[in-house]
């Protein structure tokens, strides 16, 4: 199994996610597999799983149907497990494949809104910071489904954590929040370090330069008729 | 000394009264250098006298890299009681068998020392040794600590849970199998399984080297190994003289209260008409120097076992009746069988459901079917109470006749 799991990973890097059910088989064994490596310590190898498992539930999302529940149970606190990657992976889930997941991401978004497992001192940043990204994948697509957490995303402005006001900023700008312009003109200055997953690879970035490319999309193509709304 | 006075815990006193040592007694020790201890026994007291707990869940705790082995607790009164504010739970997977050496232990204990309480639970239900209190900043250190020395963290969550099994052959002349070395290579081979929760539930196996079941593996795991054997009990009637002689009564203590009264004793020499014996012990813990397990050794596999906590308490029950436990083999058959089940489980689980939840859902047959086990006599939990049950062979049969009309 071992073996197997190198295997997966090494295409995972590579980005050839059909290839691995070629390799290995679209099985359950492969499912578990990708399922543990959403606790790598490697960073890229953790977020490709997490698009892997959106190809999954494009491509084949019979085979990953149970994930889901199990994948929300992992984030409940008396589950007695981390949940590492889970918010992630449901929000890929999602966006690729709204029916299989919207329950999940609908328990993230609240996850977030959570005052007592999102706010110092009990947080779990890396959980926090993966519920962010995974509303905004799904508002970057399906901005209806998770525009009612804009108030909350713009409450993590004002955190002092960069990754949490970066990736706030980010989803803010997915969600396409009629918000998003304040937000960004607030955070410009902002000189935070942030590691931001885009296209599929890690990049490093600032709260600023996520509020500057914000920004400057707003200008280029102004889409206030896009704005999505609580109202 | 802390940086406050003991707290006052007239309640947990009175356990100090008693002849037995008390654990209120080793926490007032630790208390005077541990703060975290001693509001410990302050919220232990406030439970007390309230009658009602005062922990709860709220967090996601973990080390880098695991997605379990650490339980988050915090204390819901931090401001009467800050330094239990967190008061979280680390798992160690202990050593096969619970063999440590002085030096292993005192290992183990300055490291908790360090970054925790310093208080321990030798062992857990599951096995593990636990660690009690620590809080979320010193987690990552204390799982360098350990893996720098050769310890790792056990399972919790939806995962295989730390393996355990009993002394075997170590101390054990009943095992009928290396109970620790099948513990530890099942840990070492499951390692992925343990410490990354994929399963529906959670997953425990417990080994057994003879049917006594000292770890009561048919009661508190999923996969129960118990061994035994397949061939005649030993018997040394030149010792069953001995026991006679000594004035023991064979009859009354031992042939009368075989379960299935397939012994006999005609004063001078006990027979067995093994065919019929369930592998009780009774004659065997009864008179040890006269009757000994078979030769013919090896292990019953037996699945679903678990204590209530969605649906009620189930038994296991027998899936394997003998499986040789091949060393050489490095237990392939075995894990060969391992995955067909877990494949199953992990295709046609719900959440939070064990497996043998699962298996008396979608029914014995169609499990056996799916992990490539022949049905046998074994399997059968009563006979049918349904008369309108029509077998493989009864739809061949009819479809054998519809292709002959056609």
């Amino acid at each position: 199994m071992g073996d197997l799991k190198a295997r997966i990973g090494e295409r995972l890097l590579k980005r050839d996610y059909g290839e691995i059910l070629s390799d290995c088989g679209p099985s359950r064994r492969t499912v578990r597999l990708l399922r543990s490596l959403l606790y790598s310590p490697d960073d890229l190898l953790r977020w490709r799983t997490v698009t892997m498992f959106g190809w999954l539930a494009a491509n084949h999302p019979k085979l990953i149907a149970p994930d889901v529940q199990r994948l929300i149970w992992s984030l409940n606190d008396e589950a007695g497990s981390i949940g590492r990657g889970a918010p992630e992976t449901i929000g890929e889930m999602a966006r690729s494949n709204l029916p299989l997941a919207r329950e999940g991401i609908h328990i993230v978004a609240h996850y977030l809104e959570d005052r007592e497992t999102c706010r110092p001192p009990k947080r779990n940043l890396e959980i926090l910071i993966g519920a962010l990204w995974a509303v905004g994948r799904v508002g970057g697509k399906h901005p209806s489904v998770v525009v009612e957490v804009s108030p909350t995303l713009l409450s993590f402005l004002a955190d002092t954590d960069p990754e949490v006001r970066g990736h706030a900023l980010w989803a803010l700008g997915q969600i396409r929040s009629e918000n998003r312009r304040d937000a960004a003109e607030a955070r410009v200055g902002d000189s935070g370090k942030v590691v931001l997953y885009e296209k599929e690879d890690l990049r490093e970035t600032t709260v600023g330069s996520i509020a500057s490319v914000l920004l400057a999309s707003l200008n280029e193509a102004p889409r206030e008729s896009d704005d999505v709304s609580l109202g | 000394m802390s940086d406050s006075k003991l707290r006052e815990t007239p309640l947990l006193d009175e356990l100090l009264d008693g002849p037995w040592p008390s654990f209120v007694k080793d926490m007032k020790n630790i208390a005077k250098r541990k703060p975290m201890v001693n509001d410990l026994l302050g919220q232990l007291e406030k439970s007390y006298k309230e009658r009602v707990g005062h922990w709860k869940h709220g967090g996601l705790v973990g080390v880098l890299g695991y997605g379990g082995g650490v339980i988050g607790r915090y204390s819901d009164s931090p401001k009467e009681f800050p330094n239990v504010a967190h008061f979280h739970t680390v798992r160690v997977n202990q050593p096969s068998g619970w063999f440590y050496t002085s030096d292993a232990l005192r290992e183990l204990c300055d490291i908790w020392d360090r970054h925790g309480s310093g208080m321990t639970n030798m062992h857990g239900s599951t096995g593990d040794c636990v660690f009690l209190g620590t809080v979320t900043d010193e987690l990552e250190p204390i799982f360098a600590e350990l893996t720098s020395k050769g310890w790792d963290l056990g399972g919790s969550g939806s995962d295989v849970r730390t393996p355990s099994c009993c002394n075997g052959m170590a101390r054990c002349e009943y095992a009928c199998y290396d109970t620790m070395d099948v513990c530890y290579n099942i840990t070492q081979e499951y390692q992925d399984e343990l410490h990354r929760p994929a399963f529906p539930y959670k997953f425990k196996f417990k080994f057994s080297g003879c049917p006594n079941d000292c770890v009561s593996s048919i009661a508190r795991s999923d996969l129960s190994v118990i061994g035994t054997w397949r061939d005649e009990i030993r018997i040394d009637q030149s010792a069953v003289k001995a026991y006679a002689d000594a004035g023991f009564e064979i009859r009354a203590d031992v042939i009368r209260r075989c379960p299935t009264g397939c012994m006999s004793y005609d004063g001078k020499e006990i027979s067995i008409d093994n065919h019929n014996c369930n592998r009780c012990m009774h004659c065997i813990n009864a008179m040890p120097k006269a009757l000994r397990p078979g030769k013919d050794k090896g292990a019953t596999i037996l699945i679903g076992g678990k204590a209530p906590i969605i649906e009620g308490a189930l038994l296991a029950s027998v899936l394997i009746p003998f499986m040789k436990l091949d060393k050489e083999d490095d237990y392939q058959e075995f894990k060969d069988l391992m995955e067909r089940i877990w494949d199953f489980w992990d295709e046609h689980g719900v959440n939070r459901e064990r497996i043998g939840e699962c298996i008396e859902r979608v029914g014995l047959g169609n499990f056996l079917e799916a992990v490539e086990v022949d049905p046998t006599p074994t399997h059968v939990k009563h006979p049918r109470t349904n008369p309108y049950i029509f077998y493989e062979e009864y739809f061949e049969e009819v479809d054998d006749a519809e292709a002959a009309q056609e």
